[in-house]
């Protein structure tokens, strides 16, 4: 029992894919800015490969989703939903560099006591400190990346996309790491030279927590854990409520759940009904995400398999 | 109540805009307290009038008067670095490795050799923003002035 992609998901796909490439976009021209400018400093290096992982989980979501609806071959029997898992995980990982990799900058430079210097410039024919224009700067760049994070959040949320919702928190790291540059600028001005790596450090943690939760999700979800909610590694609520629905109606068997990509597989170690169950009829939860429950098999229970 | 604590933070930055940059080791504070710059010039370069109208427009802005001492370029990036100086004139290579160690300043001057282009640059220890932007713009000005002397 198992069913194409539904059609009621379709139009947020579609707003999904807008989303990315916008992102995309974005960060493209914010690489090749960086590209330019980042020359031998290796504070601006480092910034320029965060840049480059935070395109990872909109190009893998745009891969992912290229390759969910195709349907089963030969050689891939059980079709390809699961690629939006393993893109999930490549998401999560690069959540996580981005993370580990700004707190061992930031902690370099506390720890070599790195103090730096941001000297004036010279604009049109007034002496000014750079520091206003990387705050200017900074403050521009957090706009697109915020704005981006919060229209992606609730899509993420009704697909069920655990890949949006990780590219969501790497806007979130994109627009936190600005702020706090923004902060280390400014505390830089006023003499204190720790303020912009003990800021980073501590956006970094935050950054890093979000990435390793997503990497737990994530190899749960591939070492076929019952399906987690989106934003931590607890048991998803619509997928508790279908564990004990399917529980009910099967007395005495045992039920599995597990996730592919955005769709729930259960499994009912119980002797196949006479009469199979609609699947939508099955769902516990509200009727605008029947789809998640995307198959239902029946497996004997131990004893009565041959 | 936040839109309240961001317009004062605003006005909090707009006023602060002329006070910063500050030096976190306060060489500037100190130079002015006590009146005096520490200045420290590659040997073989002190009798040079650049160095010496340099120096003078520098002292004169922090309202100070300059002490000179001389010595190795290498023994004077340390006393730098270790604050026992406030400020370094020397020839350096445009490709100097001290880049990291030291904050140069808009070149005073550059002439040429066998062997590259050799500028002569003034350099203030890293991070003492206040003071760098003092020393930067008596550079950029010199510059100027010279330049303008000669059309």
């Amino acid at each position: 029992m198992t069913r194409p992609i539904p059609p009621e998901i379709e139009p947020d796909l579609r707003r999904a894919i807008r989303l990315e490439w916008w992102t995309l976009a974005w960060l493209a021209s914010i690489v090749a800015v960086m590209g330019l400018t980042a020359g031998s400093s290796q504070a601006m290096r480092t910034a320029w490969i965060e840049d480059m992982l935070s395109m990872v989980p909109a190009i893998v979501f745009l891969i992912a989703l290229h390759f969910e609806h195709r349907p089963p071959t030969r050689r891939f029997p059980f079709g390809f939903k699961r690629v939006n898992s393993l893109a999930f995980l490549i998401s999560a990982v690069a959540l996580s560099a981005v993370g580990a990799s700004l707190l061992i900058e930031s902690t370099m430079t506390l720890l070599s006591k790195d103090h730096a210097t941001i000297p004036p410039v010279t604009l049109f024919g007034n002496s000014l400190w750079s520091g206003w224009l990387m705050v200017a700067a900074l403050v521009y760049s957090v706009v697109p990346p915020f704005i981006l994070g919060r229209l992606k959040l609730p899509v993420a949320r009704r697909l069920q996309d655990k890949v949006l919702h990780t590219d969501a928190m790497m806007q979130k790291a994109d627009w936190m790491t600005g702020l706090a540059g923004v902060a280390g600028v400014i505390g830089l001005g006023f003499g204190y030279w720790w303020a912009d790596a003990l800021a980073a450090a501590l956006i970094s943690v935050s950054i890093l927590q979000d990435g390793l939760n997503a990497l737990r999700v994530a190899t749960a979800e591939l070492v076929d854990g019952a399906p987690r909610k989106l934003e931590n590694a607890d048991i998803a609520d619509d997928a508790a409520l279908l564990r004990n629905a399917l529980a009910v109606r099967f007395p005495g068997a045992d039920v599995r759940l597990r996730e592919m990509g955005r769709f729930i597989h259960a499994e009912v170690r119980a002797e196949a009904p006479a009469t199979l169950p609609d699947l939508e009829t099955l769902w516990p939860g509200p009727p605008e995400r029947r789809w998640r429950l995307a198959q239902l098999s029946f497996v004997p229970p131990p004893g009565e398999e041959s | 109540m936040i839109a309240r604590l961001l317009i004062a933070s605003l006005f909090l930055l707009a006023a602060a805009c002329d006070s910063l940059p500050r030096d976190p080791e306060g060489t500037l504070d100190r130079i002015r307290a006590e009146k005096i710059v520490r200045a420290g010039i590659v040997a073989g370069r002190d009798g040079n009038d650049l160095e010496r109208a340099y120096l003078a427009a520098v002292a004169r802005r922090a309202g100070a008067r300059a002490i000179v001492q001389s010595g190795t370029a290498e023994s004077l990036i340390g006393k730098l670095e270790a604050g026992e100086i406030d400020l370094l004139i020397g020839e350096f290579s445009p490709t100097t490795p001290w880049v990291t160690r030291v904050s140069f300043m808009p070149p005073l001057a550059e002439r040429m050799t066998p062997y590259g282009n050799i500028l002569l640059l003034a350099a203030a220890r890293n991070g003492e923003n206040e003071w760098i932007g003092l020393l930067h713009r008596e550079a950029e000005a010199l510059t100027e002035a010279r330049l303008g002397s000669r059309q």
